[in-house]
């Protein structure tokens, strides 16, 4: 969050949520008064979220284009290196993952879904 | 000599007579193969009764030539009262038939497929009915390029949202998850 709120900052026409599934709400809000962050959207999951989604790691990071099609995707990493791709979507709120890109995102999902030797 | 005399002028005269008649008779039946001969007629069938049939109109030349007249569509030329007839009229009619009533059904069966013809060319011309377009329907999932499954969240201040508020709202939307473990 520390990380996301400058660039949430940059990207006022996509909103940003964060997703904390492992603190109250309390503790949530409070954290966002204290540091500032007011440019994301705290929220907790509700149900079955995180493995509808398949969050399987700690950190997981989705951006999602203005038709509801699912442009990036990302296990692990840093929100700082998605500027390529917020900008994408701020130029074209309807753009669409090329194939390349649907390609490598689906090798990193299986090499992301392998057990470890 | 005179029996003899007699008897080589009689067959002399009876050979005449025989040539003439078959001379008469073989003159017959090229005359209505003679080209002279169509105009008339092609002229009664094509032309309408002002034509020049009068003037050599036997009663049963006029008879003859107004059938295929009225088979053609123009009106009966009327009789007149032609005392005489050559006998080059009466021998001209029979062969103008032939023609006339061969045109008349051409002309009968040509009208039928050019009256068919219209009714064959409008059904090209319909419009073709355009296939339904198939919209694919939307591919659920995780993966990039599909759309993820639907999903709730609480926000700090305790309201429920529901993914189809925030996905496909019309903004890009970006989803952080984290823990602090």
């Amino acid at each position: 969050m520390q990380t996301l709120n400058p660039i949430a900052s940059e990207f006022p026409e996509i909103d940003f949520y964060v997703v904390a599934y492992n603190e109250p709400a309390e503790a949530i809000e409070a954290y966002i008064q204290e540091n500032g962050y007011t440019d994301v959207i705290a929220a907790q999951p509700v149900g079955t979220m995180l493995a509808d989604l398949e969050i399987t790691r700690q950190m997981a990071m989705m951006a999602v284009n203005a038709d509801g099609v699912l442009y990036h995707r990302q296990l692990m990493g840093s929100a700082d290196q998605w500027s390529p791709q917020f900008a994408a979507l701020t130029a074209d709120p309807h753009a669409v993952p090329t194939k390349k890109d649907v390609k490598q995102e689906q090798d990193k999902r299986l090499m992301d879904l392998q057990l470890p030797a | 000599m005179n029996r003899i005399t007699k008897f080589l002028i009689v067959t002399a005269a009876a050979g005449l007579l025989t040539l003439g008649t078959m001379a008469c008779g073989a003159e017959e039946p090229p005359a209505p193969t003679t080209p002279t001969d169509a105009p008339p007629a092609a002229a009664a069938t094509a032309s309408p009764p002002t034509a020049a049939q009068p003037a050599t109109g036997a009663p049963e030349a006029a008879t003859a030539t107004s059938a295929p007249a009225a088979t053609s569509g123009s009106t009966a030329a009327p009789a007149t009262d032609a005392p005489t007839a050559t006998a080059a009229a009466v021998t001209q009619p029979p062969p103008a038939d032939p023609p006339a009533a061969t045109s008349a059904p051409a002309a009968a069966t040509e009208a039928p497929t050019a009256a068919a013809a219209p009714t064959d060319t409008p059904a090209p011309a319909a419009p073709p009915v355009p296939p339904p377009i198939e919209t694919p329907a939307a591919n659920v999932g995780n993966e990039v390029g599909e759309t993820p499954p639907a999903f709730a969240m609480e926000l700090v201040d305790g309201s429920r949202i529901e993914s189809s508020e925030i996905v496909g709202s019309g903004r890009p939307v970006f989803m952080h998850y984290f823990a602090t473990w």
